[in-house]
Parts: C-alpha cells; sequence; structure tokens
C-alpha cells in the first residue's frame, strides 16, 4: 500500500472549514522526544569515556558506574535545552497548574528516561522513582546530598539544600561528583541554574578543616585560595600560632602533608570481622559482592584514584584558646571549618581499653552512619538521625570503641544516664571502675588514666552555686581533655545550653545523636554551627520493612466535645480551653476503651499527657499509675520496672518526661491524650517509644499509637501539624470517628451527664496552671526547677507513696457538691501508693526478680536517698 | 470485645454503587416497548451486539436454541442449567431476565402442559443471519468501493483523530470550569447544543435554559461527573443524550441506535459507503463525525472511516478501548501523605486532575500536585462526589500501586475523602412553621394529624413543639382551630 | 376568658429549622450570644441537635460556622 500525501495533513480539513472560523481545531501533540545525543557533547568525566579521571569518593559512586553501563548514551549535561520543547506548550498551562505550580514540561526527557530515577528541578527539589532499577543506588547517594522530604512507599522527594550540601562535603564529596552523578540519574538534563547553584553553594564548603592534633589545633584546607584567605583573614590571622621548629615542605608557609585515609575498621562490621579475621587487605576495601553498601558509601576503594593535586592538604595551627573566635569567624566569612579529629595520631591523650563484645553486632544503617563519621580515617564531628529504637545507643557507644579514647556522654535525664552506663557495660567490655556518671545522685570519677562519664545536660550546664561535691566534679571534667563528646537527644535542649556544654571542655570529636532534625526547631543552623553537619538520616520505612523497628499503625481518634464541655470551651479564652478538651469526658471513655481493648490483647500500654492535671485525673480515675516531672526518682524507677516485669501492670501514664530516653521496649500500644501543640518532633519521638517493641518481629505484629483529639477544637489543628512528618516518613494516620463497643463497656467512666457535669465543674474551678501543657516538674528547663505558683505546688518530699496532687484537688473539690466526688477519690486511692506498697513486700519476700535491674536498683536508691539528704539540708 | 475500627466494621463500597459503561443504553432500551425492539431487530448488527451484552447464561440458552423451532422450556432450561427440578418458576424468570428485558424471549407461556418462552421471531432471523452472513439489511456496512489508495489514513491516525475531536470536546467543557481557562477550540454548534441540553454544560445568565447563548457555556456539576467517568461509559451517554435530543424532535430514533450498534460492529481502518450501509441516516451520520466517532476526508464524500470510538461501542469488554489501553490508563501515583504522582502529558488528564488535585509541578512525563482539602472541597462544590474522585484514583492507579497489598488506595485517604465530604454540611437549614402547644391533647392531635399528612419535620413532646413544612402550615391551622373549636366546647 | 390563659391556645411562628450536630449547634448559641438586639437570630433552642433560626439570618450564619469549624484546620506549609 502506497500512500503519498501525508494522512496526517488530511486529517486537517477542519482548519478549511469555512463554516467554523476558529472552531476546533484537533491538534496532534506528538511530543518530541530529544534524539539520542549521546557524545555529540562531552559529558563530564566518566572514566569509561577515559576523561580525565574523577575522584570517586562517593556513597553510590561506584553504583554510579553501574548505571553509566546501563547508560552508555548520556545526555549531554552542560546544554541548555531549554525552550526547545513543544514552543507551542508555552503557557497552555498557565491556569491549570495552579498559582505556586511550576511548569517544566518542556524539558527534555533523555531518550532512556525509564531507566533514571530522578526528576529534578531548577530549585534543587528531586522527585524519585523507589521503584525505578536504580533508584536505591540513587537514594544512597540522595541521602547523602540532599534534605529527604518524604519519604513514603513508591515516590519519594528529597530537596537540595546548603546545609545538605554541605553535609555532603563534609563527607567527602565533591561539587564535581555531585552534579555528576545527579545528572547520570536524571530523567532530564540538569538545569544550568541548578549546576551553578550547586558549584556556588559547595564552592567554599567543606574545604577548610579544623584539626586537633597533638593536642594543637590546625586549620586544614587543600585549596590553596582558601588557605590565602584564611591566613590573611584579620581575626583569623591574630589566631594563628607560629612555631619555630616547623618542619616539612610549606607552602605560603603552611604545612604540607598526606591526605588521610581510613586505614581501620570500624569495630562490630563484617569488615572489622574479615580483618581480625586475618584476611588481607581487608580493610577500606569495600566488599562488592557481598555487601557493596559501605564501601559505597566511602567510596575508599577508589581513594587511590585520587589525584595528585589534591593530595596536598596545607594547614596551619591555631590557638587553642582562641577557637570559638575561630570558628564563628570561618563560619561568617563563609568558610566553615568542619571538625576532624586524627585520633590515632594523638599520642597525648591515653587510650581507653574499649571494644564492643564478640557477640556484639551492629546492623547495616549503623554502619553506614559510622562510616561516614569515620570515613576519611578521622572521626568527623556531626549529627546522626536514626529513629528512635533504631539502636541510637549502639552507634554511640561503636563510636567511643573506634575512637578509644576518654569520653563524655550526655542526655537528657538521670534515667537515660543510668540506661546509657548499662548499655555501655552490656555493649563494650569497658570495666565498671572507667565508667562513671555524674548526676544529682552519682558524683563518681574515673581513677584510671582515661574512662568515660556520663552525665546530663543540665548538670553540666546549670548555672549558679553547686554543692561542693559537684563543684568538684565538674573541675575534673573541665580540667581534662576529651577524645570523644557524646551528645544525646540533641534537638531536645536549647541552643544556648549545648554551647555551654560543648565549650566548656576541650573535646576533640562530637557526636550528636537524634531521631528528628525536624525543620519547625530553627535550632539545625545552631546545631550545625555547634556540632557539626548532619552526617546520616536513616529511612523510617526501610528500617520497618527490615525489621529494625516496629511496624506501627497510626490512628487519630476523634472524640466528639460533650455539648456541656463545648460550650464552656467556646466561652473560655484560649488557656483555659486546653483544660476542657483535654478533660472531654468522651475523650475519657476513649481512652478507657482502648486501654482496656489494648490490655486485654496483651499488650502494654503508654498514655502521653503534656497536660499534668489531666495525666493525673486520667490516671486516677482509671486506676493505673502515672509518672511526671514530680514522681520521685524512686518511684519512678519503681513503676517503670513494675510496668516492664508485672503483668498485672500494663498501662502507665507518662507526662513529657516520658517522651525520650525512657526506653520500654516492653510497650506495644500507646495513646497521647494531650499534646504539646503543634510540634512534629514530640510526635515522632513519641512514636519512638514503641518503635523498638521488642516483640516487633512477631508474625504479623503491630505497634499502635492512638492520638485522641477533640473533634471541633484547636486540637485537631494541632494533631494534623503534628502528624506532618511522620506522614512524610510514609506513615498513615487513620481517622477513627467511632469507637464500636464503646457504649456497652462496663463500668464506663462518666457514663451520666451529672458526672459529666461534676467534671466540669471540677474543671472550671481549677486554676489556670493546670492549663499548661508543659510539666512544670520537668528538670530540662534550662536546667532549672520552674517554681509553681503558691498553693498549687505538690509536696514532694514526703514518701513516695503520698499523692502529690491530691492537694491540688481539694481546694476545687470543695466548691462542688455529689457524691460522685467521693467514689472518684475513693477509686484514685492511688495506684502508685499502692505499688510502693507492694515492692516493699516483695523486696522483703524474694530477692527481687529481674536480675540484671538489681545493680541497676541499687544505685539508683543510692541517687535517690542523696537527693532526700540534699533536700533535708537545703 | 470489641475490635476498634482498624479493620472496617461495616464494609463500604469504595467506589460507589458499580456502573456499567453502557448503563445509559441499559436504561434507554429498559423503557422501549416492544415495536421499537421489533424495528431495531431488524439489524443483524443489532441483534449481535444486543446479545453479547447479555449474562453469559442467557447468551448461551439463546444460541442453545436459536436453531430449534421449539420455544425454550423452562425444563431445559433447568436441565442445561442442573437446577433443581422443583425450582419454582419466578426464579427462572430471574436467569432469563436480560433476555426478557430485551424482548427477545417473550414472557412464559403456557402450553401442552409445558412452561416455555417463545422466541421473538424478528430477533431470532436477524441473529441467525448475523451469525450465517445471509442478511440483507448492510447493518455490518458496505465498504466503500475506491479506486485510489491514496489518502487511506492508517489505524493510529484514526485513533489519534478519533482521540482528539472527542477529547476536545472535554477539554472544552473543563475549561469552561477553570477559573483561568485555558485556550481551547470550541466544538461545533451542534455539539454545543447537544452538551446543553443534556445539562452537562449551561449557560449561567440564562437561567431558564429557554435561550442559551451556546458560546457562553459553563460545565455543570453532571458536567463534571461526566468527565471523571471512564470513556466507555462517556460514549454511551452521549450517544444517548443525542438519541433523546432525536426523540425530542419526535425523529424516529430506532434507525439511528441500529447505526450505533453497526458502526460497533465496524472494522477499525476499513472504509465504508455511507449511502449504502445507512441509506436512512446520513445526517445522524454527519453528527457522529463531530464527535470522532467516524472520519471523512471531506463532507462530499461517500466514503467514512469508523475511528476507534466507534468500533469499540460494541466490543463487550469495554475497559479495553484501542487508544486507552490498560497501561496508559493506569498512570496515577497516590501517596499516603497525599501526594499525587501523574505519569502524564494529556492536557486533558491533567485538567482533570487539576479540578481536585493541587498541581505543584510539571514535567514532560510527571505531573505532581497534592490531593489536599481545600482542591477537593472546591471540586465537591462543583459538584464531584468524594465517591467519584475515589472511583477516578483507583480506576487510573499506576500498576505500582497493585504491588502493595490491598486495598488500592490507602484507607486512610479514602476515609479522608468521606471526612471532607461529610465536613460540607453540618447544617442542615429547612424553613418551618413552628407550633407550640400547652395542652398535651391538642398538641399529640395535631402531631398525629401532621404525620398522617407527612407535614412533620420534627416533634418535641416534652416541649409540645411542633415543627411542620411551611405548605402545610394553612391546613394544619385549620385542624387546630378545629380541634380547639371542638376541645373548649367540650369543657 | 382572656386568651392568653387558654390551654389550648398555640403560638405559631415562622422561620428555619436548623438540624446540626451537637457541636455546630453550641457553635450557633455561642454565636448568638455574642449579638445583641435585632442582630440576634435565634428564635428556639429546641435540643442537643436542633435550633430555630431567623430565616434572615440563615446564609450568613452557615458561613459564620464554616468560618469557625475552618479555625480548626490546620493546612500545611505549602513548602513542605
Amino acid at each position: 500500500m502506497s500512500r503519498s500525501p501525508s494522512p496526517a495533513s488530511s486529517l486537517d480539513f477542519f482548519e478549511s472549514d469555512p463554516s467554523s472560523e476558529e472552531d476546533f481545531i484537533p491538534r496532534r501533540r506528538v511530543r518530541k522526544v530529544g534524539p539520542a545525543l549521546g557524545g555529540s557533547k562531552k559529558v563530564a568525566g566518566g572514566p569509561s569515556k577515559g576523561a580525565p579521571k574523577i575522584k570517586i569518593n562517593l556513597p553510590a559512586l561506584q553504583r554510579s558506574r553501574e548505571i553509566e553501563a546501563a547508560h552508555p548514551a548520556d545526555g549531554p549535561i552542560e546544554e541548555d535545552d531549554v525552550g526547545e520543547g513543544d514552543e507551542d506548550d508555552e503557557g497552555y498551562f498557565d491556569g491549570m497548574i495552579g498559582k505556586r505550580g511550576v511548569d517544566l514540561s518542556n524539558q527534555e526527557l533523555k531518550p532512556d528516561h525509564a531507566l533514571r530515577p530522578l526528576w529534578v528541578d531548577d530549585k534543587g527539589n528531586i522527585i524519585v522513582e523507589a521503584f525505578a532499577p536504580f533508584a536505591r543506588q540513587a537514594q544512597d547517594f540522595l541521602v547523602a546530598i540532599a534534605e529527604p522530604v518524604s519519604r513514603p512507599s513508591l515516590v519519594h522527594e528529597y530537596r537540595i539544600t546548603k546545609p545538605s550540601l554541605h553535609s555532603a562535603m563534609s563527607i567527602g564529596l565533591e561539587t564535581k561528583v555531585i552534579i555528576e552523578v545527579l545528572s547520570r540519574l536524571a530523567k532530564t538534563p540538569l538545569s544550568p541554574r541548578l549546576t551553578a547553584r550547586i558549584e556556588e553553594w559547595t564552592a567554599s564548603f567543606g574545604k577548610v578543616r579544623l584539626v586537633l592534633k597533638d593536642n594543637r589545633y590546625f586549620l586544614e584546607t587543600s585549596v590553596p585560595e582558601f588557605l590565602q584567605t584564611l591566613m590573611t583573614d584579620e581575626v583569623i590571622r591574630d589566631c594563628r600560632v607560629t612555631r619555630e621548629q616547623e618542619a616539612g615542605p610549606t607552602v605560603f608557609g603552611a604545612e604540607q602533608i598526606a591526605r588521610p585515609r581510613r586505614d581501620f575498621a570500624i569495630p562490630g562490621t563484617e569488615e572489622a570481622r574479615r580483618a581480625e579475621r586475618g584476611e588481607a587487605d581487608a580493610i577500606g576495601q569495600p566488599n562488592r559482592d557481598n555487601d557493596a553498601l559501605i564501601g559505597a558509601v566511602i567510596g575508599i576503594g577508589e581513594a587511590d584514584e585520587m589525584e595528585d593535586e589534591d593530595d596536598a592538604v596545607h594547614s596551619f595551627e591555631v590557638a587553642g584558646t582562641r577557637m570559638e573566635d575561630v570558628r564563628r569567624r570561618c563560619k561568617d566569612i563563609d568558610l566553615p571549618a568542619l571538625e576532624e579529629y586524627d585520633f590515632r595520631n594523638d599520642t597525648v591523650n591515653p587510650n581507653l581499653d574499649i571494644q564492643l563484645k564478640p557477640m556484639t553486632v551492629i546492623r547495616p544503617y549503623q554502619e553506614m552512619s559510622l562510616a561516614k563519621m569515620f570515613g576519611n580515617g578521622r572521626a568527623r564531628s556531626g549529627i546522626i538521625v536514626l529513629p528512635c529504637g533504631a539502636g541510637k545507643t549502639l552507634v554511640g557507644i561503636t563510636a567511643a570503641c573506634t575512637i578509644k579514647k576518654s569520653a563524655l556522654v550526655l542526655c537528657t535525664s538521670a534515667v537515660s544516664v543510668a540506661q546509657w552506663k548499662q548499655q555501655f557495660l552490656h555493649f563494650s567490655n569497658i570495666s565498671e571502675k572507667q565508667i562513671c556518671a555524674f548526676t544529682q545522685g552519682e558524683k563518681e570519677m574515673f581513677t584510671a588514666p582515661s574512662g568515660i562519664v556520663i552525665s546530663t545536660y543540665s548538670m553540666i550546664a546549670k548555672t549558679g552555686k553547686r554543692a561542693h561535691d559537684a563543684e568538684k566534679m565538674m573541675q575534673f571534667l573541665r580540667s581534662r581533655e576529651w577524645g570523644f563528646l557524646l551528645l544525646d537527644e540533641v534537638h531536645v535542649a536549647p541552643a544556648d545550653m549545648f554551647r555551654k556544654c560543648i565549650n566548656n571542655f576541650k573535646v576533640h570529636a562530637k557526636l550528636g545523636l537524634t531521631a528528628t532534625l525536624v525543620r519547625e526547631d530553627d535550632r539545625i543552623g545552631d546545631l550545625g554551627y555547634l556540632i557539626g553537619p548532619k552526617l546520616y538520616e536513616a529511612n523510617w520505612m526501610d528500617l520497618a520493612k527490615n525489621g529494625h523497628i516496629a511496624t506501627v499503625q497510626c490512628a487519630e481518634v476523634w472524640c466528639p466535645m460533650t455539648p456541656e464541655f463545648y460550650r464552656e470551651y467556646l466561652r473560655n479564652p484560649s488557656r483555659k480551653r486546653i483544660l476542657l478538651h483535654a478533660m472531654n469526658p468522651n475523650k475519657i471513655q476513649a481512652a478507657q476503651f482502648l486501654i482496656n481493648y489494648h490490655e486485654s490483647r496483651g499488650d502494654k500500654v503508654i498514655v502521653f499527657s503534656d497536660n499534668v492535671f489531666a495525666l493525673e485525673a486520667y490516671a486516677k480515675k482509671l486506676g493505673k499509675s502515672f509518672i511526671h516531672g514530680g514522681t520521685p526518682e524512686g518511684e519512678r524507677l519503681r513503676i517503670l520496672s513494675r510496668f516492664q516485669h508485672d503483668p498485672n501492670l500494663n498501662t502507665i501514664f507518662l507526662s513529657k518526661v516520658g517522651d525520650t530516653s525512657i526506653d520500654l521496649p516492653e510497650a506495644t500500644c500507646l495513646i497521647q491524650i494531650s499534646s504539646h501543640f503543634g510540634s512534629r518532633r514530640q510526635e515522632a519521638q513519641r512514636l519512638g517509644r514503641i518503635l523498638r517493641a521488642k516483640r516487633r518481629n512477631d508474625e504479623g505484629f503491630n505497634a499502635f499509637f492512638y492520638s485522641l483529639v477533640s473533634k471541633d477544637t484547636q486540637e485537631m489543628y494541632y494533631s494534623s501539624k503534628r502528624q506532618g512528618f511522620l506522614i512524610d516518613q510514609g506513615y498513615a494516620f487513620k481517622v477513627i470517628t467511632e469507637l464500636h463497643g464503646l457504649d456497652s463497656m462496663p463500668n464506663l467512666v462518666f457514663p451520666t451527664k451529672a458526672q459529666q457535669i461534676s467534671l466540669l465543674e471540677e474543671v472550671l474551678n481549677t486554676g489556670d496552671a493546670a492549663s499548661e501543657t508543659a510539666d512544670h516538674y520537668m528538670r530540662l528547663n534550662h536546667g532549672k526547677h520552674l517554681k509553681r505558683p503558691a498553693g498549687t505546688q505538690p509536696v514532694l518530699s514526703t514518701s513516695a507513696g503520698s499523692l502529690p496532687a491530691v492537694q491540688r484537688f481539694t481546694a476545687p473539690l470543695e466548691h462542688l457538691s455529689g457524691g460522685q466526688n467521693l467514689s472518684y477519690r475513693e477509686q484514685n486511692k492511688s495506684v502508685n501508693k499502692e505499688l510502693s506498697r507492694e515492692d516493699r513486700q516483695n523486696k522483703r519476700g524474694s530477692g527481687g526478680n529481674g536480675k540484671d535491674q538489681h545493680s541497676l536498683f541499687k544505685k539508683r536508691k543510692a541517687e535517690m536517698d542523696a537527693i532526700k539528704k540534699q533536700r533535708a539540708a537545703g | 470485645m470489641v475490635q476498634p475500627s482498624f479493620s472496617h466494621p461495616t464494609k463500604r463500597e469504595d467506589a460507589g454503587p458499580s456502573t456499567s459503561p453502557t448503563a445509559a443504553l441499559d436504561a434507554f432500551l429498559d423503557n422501549q416497548h416492544q415495536s421499537y425492539y421489533e424495528e431495531l431487530y431488524k439489524s443483524e448488527a443489532v441483534c449481535l451486539c444486543i446479545l453479547r451484552s447479555l449474562p453469559p447464561v442467557c447468551r448461551h440458552i439463546i444460541l442453545h436454541i436459536l436453531w430449534s423451532h421449539q420455544p425454550i422450556r423452562t425444563v431445559d432450561v433447568k436441565l442445561f442449567l442442573q437446577m433443581d427440578l422443583k425450582t419454582p418458576l419466578p426464579e427462572l424468570d430471574e436467569v432469563v431476565r436480560p433476555a426478557l428485558n430485551r424482548k427477545i424471549l417473550h414472557p412464559m407461556i403456557h402450553k401442552k402442559a409445558k412452561m416455555q418462552w417463545p422466541m421473538n421471531d424478528t430477533f431470532k432471523r436477524g441473529l441467525r443471519n448475523a451469525l450465517t452472513g445471509l442478511g440483507t439489511s448492510n447493518s455490518f456496512g458496505v465498504p466503500f468501493e475506491r479506486d485510489t489508495e491514496e489518502g487511506i489514513p492508517t489505524q493510529e491516525e484514526l485513533v489519534a483523530y478519533g482521540e482528539d475531536t472527542f477529547e476536545g470536546i472535554l477539554k472544552y467543557m473543563v475549561s469552561s470550569g477553570l477559573e483561568i481557562g485555558f485556550p481551547v477550540a470550541r466544538p461545533q454548534e451542534e455539539v454545543l447544543q447537544l452538551l446543553h441540553a443534556s445539562g452537562l454544560m449551561t449557560d449561567p445568565s440564562d437561567p431558564t435554559g429557554q435561550n442559551p447563548n451556546i458560546n457562553r457555556l459553563t460545565i455543570t456539576s453532571k458536567g463534571f461527573q461526566f468527565l471523571l467517568e471512564d470513556r466507555q461509559t462517556q460514549l454511551w451517554e452521549i450517544l444517548m443524550y443525542y438519541l433523546s435530543a432525536k426523540e425530542a424532535n419526535s425523529e424516529r430514533s430506532a434507525v439511528v441506535l441500529s447505526m450505533f450498534f453497526s458502526l460497533g460492529c465496524m472494522q477499525l481502518g476499513q472504509d465504508y459507503s455511507a449511502s449504502a450501509s445507512f441509506p436512512h441516516a446520513q445526517a445522524a451520520l454527519n453528527d457522529l463525525a463531530q464527535y470522532g466517532f467516524i472520519y471523512r476526508s471531506s463532507e462530499d464524500t461517500d466514503q467514512f472511516f469508523p475511528t476507534h470510538l466507534a468500533t469499540a461501542l460494541c466490543s463487550g469488554d469495554a475497559t479495553v478501548t484501542k487508544s486507552q489501553d490498560a497501561d496508559e490508563k493506569r498512570f496515577l501515583i497516590l501517596e499516603t501523605n497525599y501526594k499525587i504522582y501523574a505519569y502524564t502529558s494529556n492536557e486533558l488528564e491533567i485538567a482533570i486532575l487539576n479540578l481536585f488535585v493541587d498541581i505543584r509541578i510539571r514535567y514532560p512525563n510527571l505531573v505532581v500536585g497534592k490531593l489536599d482539602r481545600k482542591n477537593v472541597k472546591a471540586a465537591m462544590e462543583k459538584g464531584i462526589s468524594a465517591h467519584q474522585i475515589i472511583s477516578y484514583l483507583s480506576s487510573h492507579a499506576h500498576p505500582q500501586m497493585y504491588n502493595s497489598p490491598p486495598p488500592l488506595l490507602h484507607p486512610t485517604i479514602v476515609d479522608q475523602l468521606h471526612l471532607w465530604d461529610r465536613e460540607r454540611n453540618r447544617l442542615k437549614a429547612e424553613d418551618t412553621v413552628m407550633f407550640e402547644f400547652f395542652s398535651k391533647e391538642l398538641f399529640d392531635d395535631t402531631e398525629a394529624e401532621a404525620r398522617a399528612n407527612a407535614a412533620l419535620q420534627h416533634s418535641i413532646p416534652s416541649q409540645k413543639l411542633l415543627f411542620i413544612e411551611p405548605h402545610t402550615k394553612a391546613a394544619i391551622t385549620e385542624f387546630v382551630k378545629e380541634r380547639q373549636a371542638r376541645l373548649r366546647s367540650g369543657i | 376568658m382572656s386568651a392568653y390563659g387558654d390551654t389550648y391556645n398555640v403560638q405559631v411562628k415562622t422561620g428555619v429549622l436548623v438540624t446540626c450536630d451537637s457541636a455546630a449547634k453550641q457553635i450557633l448559641l455561642h454565636l448568638d450570644s455574642q449579638r445583641d438586639g435585632p442582630r440576634k437570630f435565634l428564635v428556639r433552642d429546641i435540643d442537643e441537635t436542633h435550633v430555630m433560626i431567623k430565616r434572615e439570618f440563615v446564609e450568613e450564619i452557615k458561613e459564620l460556622l464554616q468560618d469557625e469549624l475552618e479555625k480548626n484546620t490546620y493546612v500545611q506549609d505549602p513548602n513542605m
């Protein structure tokens, strides 16, 4: 069949239809797919093309070779193709993609775009097909150079930001490589604007290092121009130290040394075990066939391929006393100094005999995060972000075991001090006399030349007068030089507290650990400056998929306000509203229902309330134990231990004190009844409480996370806001509008209108202070106890059993009539109290259950006694 | 213990009542009389298409006895279906109900102590001819005798033509509903008139609907719903609107409907002679060209090519049409964070998404947006329901979405859409007349009266309050007065 | 006999019967309580889910209710 005239043209008869001038012109839009331009223009680098050898020293660059093999015809990357697409598309969609919408539809797709996983816009927003052939590798790479924005199941988003590039540079990636890999992974050619932006942002980042070596501080750089800048800068010039005996070749009067590389193994890794077995040159060589992960991340195997010019690192010494000035100045002139610790060449500080126990194995992602920290053979300062329950502690301990110098560990509470200490003893071979705690109750000093001290931020940052022994301890801490400062839950403490903790000590390497670096904090900048860049951030869904953390069913339970409560809610100022929606009888019923349900199926339940009034009221009404900042240490530990071991105690109520650091792997269900406004971090933190559930690897196991929300109140607003972070991690919050079976539940609390109204009166008669969502008792309030208003301050110094809150209740109760309140108080007869009684009996009876806890408890008790003594004295 | 509702306590139909793509046609046919069918069944193509549209059981029964001279005996059907011989007759009727509805079988009669269904002779003849090719009605179309091979479009070109033409109409519709429209060509006047007559578009400045300015139409909520339907449903709806318009002009529609079926039996890529194939429906055939069902190289030629829109009409398996094969249609990824990633560059699809998605960025082969509350609620204001959005999203779900365990769409998102829907109308306001009584007796009597006359809106016995429909006010007042008088006189 | 004391008397009022959930109703009552004089719209507080209001306020009230409810809706930062 021959068809000479183009059929397409014959289809255009409408155009010549005289009856309808501008009417209906069907257009055939055939998107022109650009011809394969491979090789037409030189792709930057690319080993296979015999281009100048590029330095491969980054995550996934090996992968990029695989990728390259799959895409032999790479599109030109330097070419500006914008505007070459369908011209008639211009403006076609102006009205269709929203006011904020961006139309990049005229970008040219690479011919083999289906194999490439990324779309990249010119602002650095990246979309990843998580199911694409090279998505895995692409994500290894992206997590190093960009901020993860959302990582649900199929399509992920990242964003390249200045700090993220900073992080990338700090682990040794270079601009050229970033751009090249990015353009290789992208479906469309990179926009020149983005390339320019990356170049601009990375031009100075990560090029200058601040190294504490042989007790001397050096500024190092491999870029001569920056060295010039630094040495001529007026502030830094002043801080410079010159010594007569300077040896070795110098450039601009600066010392020139070989570029470092890692030639030791991180303990606990497969690599380390191979090395131990005597397998030659195992160290530093990525294990390609087995687990190329770590090798791909560090790319140490390629270190040898580095070009000569980069082998030269120039440095000069700066005065240790002027460190703060140097750091700040470097940041101000846009040459922020990365801090690295060449710990193996540190001969001044004695080594600490610490290693992981042979049975301790670290997980791939922990290994990956540590690999970033020790990538070049030194310890980089920075932050590692892992979800709660993903084993941050072990990462910290392994880091300490790698550095093998005296270490200072700071965490948020005395409870976590104890936990850290126990974990150190559990995972490593450190002897008990070399690890000490510095808390209110314990002030030990190690006597060996090196050791580990664990303390809290508030102990260290405390201002004002200290007790004599505390002051002595501080002097001990200040006088020493520390190889390693480990900062737990870095997002918790305010920046000024951090500054104090960090600047107080001579520290070589700093590692911050956290579950969430959520943007609302506005502290990321501070943290980056005070500690270092983010080194690693794990993907929650991946960890859950691999069984490292529990899978969680999240739900938001909508509890309608009772008309009476809602009426008052509408009439009252917002301060009072908090208490009204927290104490909504429908919500209390929902909490009761969920607790019953989950206890009956064998779950251990934690109920969180930021509002202490609600916390106590719920706990007492429902007959459960509770812990808040005012709960004495001993009682606190007793309740926690009962929760862990006693099959009859399956639910505890926690205030904010439980947000972090309380490690309760038994917990499998979490119910949130009141929360602190819209903190996405807190939401993530709380979810973390059940991520390490012991039963997580049971077939089909699910942990449960409920947020009880009073409908049509501001709680709805905050609740959606709080979920933002987790939703972007791939969690889905199911809305439950009705709890089936609630009405038929026996012993339902507040079943009658009259009881609900009397509860309302009680709530309305409570002092304003009760409406706060903060736990007033919390230690971590700038290191001080907040003074509660007189009259509502519960009496704390009495024995553990006495109920702090009863006093607060009595005043309003007097105004109320009705018998319900009597029974209310009756029922309240403190579970806490009973617990402590039982506990005492247990102690008398047997040697106690849980042997491993025993020594811990002795210490706790001592600590408690000390507190009491202190209180009695003060 | 009762389960908290992580698992659905009540199973929910996510996509709403499932509708067949030929629902519009079925509704039309269900309302026709015997005589209409007699006329339809003169066409072999119709007989074949109707047969195809029947459920398999009916199809088998009919084919089973097609060549027999006997009516279908109920006893045969029982045996055929291996049913209990005692099965009551109404149940048997249900088995062949579709055939009865299409007047293929006459109602059951009693003959020689046997119950049986006689078969419609016209249909029987038509179907026999269709199967043997002996028909003379040319209802399968008469190929055009051409003297040249020039200008013959390929199948691909026909598909593209049909697609562009029909999508052009849809695009015109959707653009009329956007705040900032995008340039689209206006369909021909007849098309616009049909869109208006069918209620898919309306002239807002013409409240009566009598004198619309055909050039200033905007889409209605019915039109929005239409956009979200799948293609096959849309085509049959349009055809039925067309047919109704013909009937409104008191034209005989059976001929036109026959033509639809004939087109549905034609071959894509083959050219046919208009005058020989449809001697009595030339005008209708021309009209169909405006929707892209057929292609003609010029207006005065007798030659025409059916496009895929026409040839797929009676394919039976409605989900597969030439242009939108399964993969192309499955282009949406919806994540649990409400982000939508649509693998498409099709302006119409993007415009439809834009109805309820906040589109953030568009790449050559991908559109990224968010299913956010504001946009979804705006769509709902336009008359699009949560069900429709959900069914659109699931019918276009990307193959990757099928890799995770069902349900296809995350229940959280489905729930949220329903919640947004529910959120819109928390308040029902209706005009009312309140009667406040002081006498319990009078209240009770009036309440009973109002209830009996369906005039009652709400009643509060404790406060002796009645709320009644305003239009019944006079009647109720009358009643009250009468009762008052009687009660007072009773004292 | 004065008509006022007649037990068979009936009061008749016209207006708009609003049926809603209890929270929405509380909002309506609250809105009304903040008004005085001719701007009051409430005719009768009927029960937990019903009120009767003056017809001329219906549209205004619907909007005010939406506004009030909208306050509890979090709209995500578009840049997130």
